[in-house]
């Protein structure tokens, strides 16, 4: 059978791009190795037993990847190792550890268990190269993309402070904005005292009912997968549109292992491996790659042949390169007064004072510092125990429930700007149950990225003290491990393709009819943004530049 | 002895950073089970890491033999556990740890907890710590003693913004 589109991923760019088609008359396949999940039946939390689950990864074809050897550690950077005060310190070595990339297989893709923040990118990060000399710029303005945050903001049901001082925009956010959390109101005081500002976080998580699904009941465990549909998840926004136009054609646990070429710099059909183990391949019109910016590359280098011995749209040796990590660093204190902090959303407070790229001194890059309890995983007993609450007996039994609701952390994001020791490319020895080569992960941090870390990390316990949590109990970050949710810049865009593997429009510079939708292409990372929303609105912006079929 | 760093991390991230292997494990024999001693050993440690008070320990949850079972399905786990207890049995004195008296379980769980990073004995001790507790909080019994009304669904936490205990939220 062949379609008008296929789409190889369905997170944030697959699945809006599937809706943004559909909607068009499109005939679209959309394929992902990951399965369809059943929000009632998959996501575990009315079960006693639902803090020992995370989120429920399953499928036929699991992904992996490896590592290369990261750096070692500076002794003099003691400050920025990881710990906890149950353990000591989370590692010993004297090397960065590799803890993992977080990316979910599955229709939805990472959506389905992100905290459901709804970041517009900052206008200031877009000309990195221009105005700070560093990275390269995005190949249009914020304005040009603003009706599209508008449109993505419109379909997951997006709940913001309005006005919003943090971002210029043209319309009313669709929902109103979630009231902080008790807990939250805290960390909110504590910037006050230090001058910060804190505002409700823009998320994709309804404050009110909205598109036939219901408000967030504020259980706070949005990663571990939202059974009621309030967090906007691309399963049940984007990809549950595509649906409804009676257009798009959705297949789980089907992973892509090659795309295939022809001439004309046209692509002829991509090859997958079935439910069942079978090899398939299936053709199309156009195809749009979306497995994310560790993924998409290795798809694009694995399907080298005669047209592109080097992998495909690597003419110029570019895919791979300009890898962009997740910086991140997290403080948690206990708080002398009992919070409740395990309730509210997952992320309900920002402070975005320190989000332009010059906003740190000495530093090139900004971050954002955010209310974390939840992402931290302090919300049920197991979790205090084992890692907050030192010692055993029938006195640790009574500190647990003394310090139970208490936790407060705070969290920061912060740039990851490209530099030629980050980068992917395939293994040269390990492959997946396809027998395709893995993605090869190497991250180096430079010494720019070390010192945003310690602004982040210094911060952060300012933030914790002045709010009352001067108990610091656990902290981690990324100088000491490589932990990624969010990546970016493998297949970079841009005007030339000296420089770029896709143009403006995400479409590549030599195949014809193939793009790129997710945030492999990004230029910049953002001081600390969440990409997703960014992602979706690329995607619709892209689609909108295609003519009807 | 310092435990291989490999085994550390992954005993510790309940994660497999590093599939097993054989290049991993040493070539010794173990028992497919942990002896009949051991268990009981097992038991001893666990009731003095989690005792009864006014709500159910370790032994009245199941816990040892949980852990038990968890071990046959992990070697290294399983090799972490016949360290474990022959520490505890050796260093217990001439009756043994099952014997021993509760002071003296007492004194050798607080020298586990402070014995040198990263011995076997304190990658023991933290391991079987972190899965104790993975357990007893897992157990609704338990849940009730600290007052949470959990699970997190299908009610959530809709008064979240006011203090806790408020409106009977907690």
């Amino acid at each position: 059978m062949s379609y008008d589109v296929l789409i190889v991923g369905a997170g944030a760019g697959g699945g809006s791009s599937a809706y943004a088609f559909s909607r068009l008359g499109f005939k679209v396949l959309l394929m992902d190795a990951g399965p369809a999940y059943d929000p009632m039946v998959d996501y575990r939390l009315m079960n006693s037993g639902w803090e020992q689950d995370k989120f429920p990864r399953r499928g036929r074809w699991p992904g992996s990847y490896s590592f290369s050897t990261l750096q070692e550690l500076d002794p003099r950077r003691e400050d920025l190792r990881s710990w906890n005060l149950v353990q000591g310190r989370l590692h010993r070595e004297g090397q960065r550890q590799p803890y993992g990339y977080s990316h979910v297989r599955g229709i939805g893709g990472s959506t389905l268990h992100f905290s459901g923040e709804a970041h517009r990118l900052n206008p200031q990060s877009m000309r990195m190269q221009s105005r700070f000399g560093v990275g390269a710029d995005w190949p249009f303005s914020y304005q040009e993309l603003e009706p599209f945050y508008l449109e993505a903001e419109r379909i997951l049901g997006v709940a913001g402070p309005n006005p919003d001082p943090s971002r210029p925009r043209s319309a009313p956010f669709p929902l109103p904005a979630h009231p902080l959390s008790y807990a939250g109101k805290k960390l909110q005081a504590g910037c006050q005292r230090l001058g910060l500002g804190w505002q409700p976080n823009t998320l994709a998580i309804l404050s009110r009912a909205y598109d036939g699904r219901p408000p967030c009941n504020y259980c706070g465990n949005c990663s571990r997968g939202c059974p009621r549909t309030d967090k906007g998840s691309v399963d049940v926004t984007f990809v549950r549109r595509a649906l409804a136009t009676g257009h798009c054609t959705v297949l789980h646990e089907c992973q892509a292992t090659r795309i295939e070429a022809g001439k004309g710099d046209r692509i002829l059909r991509v090859h997958y491996r079935d439910t069942d183990g079978s090899e398939r391949n299936v053709s199309a019109r156009k195809f749009i790659i979306a497995c994310g910016a560790v993924e998409t590359p290795r798809l694009l280098l694995t399907s080298s042949d005669s047209h592109s011995p080097d992998g495909l749209c690597n003419d110029e040796g570019l895919v791979g390169k300009n890898f962009m990590e997740t910086l991140l660093w997290t403080s948690v204190g206990l708080h002398p007064d009992p919070l409740g902090s395990h309730r509210g959303v997952a992320t309900d407070g920002i402070c975005w004072d320190f989000n332009d790229p010059d906003a740190i001194s000495g530093v090139i890059g900004g971050c954002r510092f955010n209310h974390v309890t939840a992402e931290a995983n302090l919300l049920g007993p197991i979790n205090y125990a084992q890692r907050i609450v030192p010692g055993w007996g029938r006195a640790h039994r009574r500190s647990v429930r003394a310090a139970f609701g208490r936790a407060l952390a705070i969290g920061a994001i912060g740039e990851s700007l490209p530099n030629p020791n980050s980068y992917i490319d395939l293994d040269p020895w390990k492959t997946d149950a396809t027998g395709m080569p893995l993605a090869r992960i190497h991250s180096r941090l430079t010494e720019m990225d070390i010192e945003r870390l310690r602004f982040m990390a210094e911060k952060a316990r300012q933030i914790l003290q002045a709010s009352g949590s001067g108990k610091i109990v656990e902290e981690y970050g990324t100088y000491d491990f490589f932990n990624s949710t969010h990546v970016f810049g493998t297949c970079r865009m841009g005007y030339s393709a000296a420089d770029s593997v896709v143009d403006s429009l995400m479409r590549s510079h030599r195949w014809k009819n193939l793009w790129i939708m997710d945030a492999s292409v990004f230029p910049s990372s953002g001081g600390g943004e969440s990409p997703s929303l960014t992602i979706e609105a690329l995607a619709l912006r892209a689609v909108a530049h295609i003519k009807k079929p | 002895m310092k435990f291989d760093r490999r085994r550390v991390l992954r005993l510790f991230t309940g994660a497999a950073l590093f599939a097993s292997s054989a290049a991993i494990l040493k070539s010794v024999f173990l028992p497919a089970t942990l002896s009949s001693g051991e268990r009981a050993i097992l038991k001893a440690y666990l009731d003095t890491l989690i005792p009864d008070d006014d709500s159910p320990g370790a032994i009245a949850l199941g816990i040892p033999e949980k852990m038990a079972a968890a071990a046959e399905k992990d070697r290294d786990y399983l090799r972490l556990l016949h360290i474990g207890c022959s520490w505890l049995d050796a260093t217990s004195g001439s009756n043994g740890f099952v014997s021993s008296v509760e002071a003296v379980r007492e004194e050798l769980l607080d020298q586990l907890e402070h014995s040198e990073i990263p011995s076997e004995e304190w990658v023991f001790y933290q391991r079987t710590r972190r899965d104790a507790f993975q357990h007893y909080y897992a157990d609704p019994r338990t849940i009730a003693a600290l007052d949470y009304p959990g699970p997190p669904q299908p009610v959530g936490f809709p008064d979240y913004g006011a203090p806790p205990g408020e409106d009977g939220n907690t």
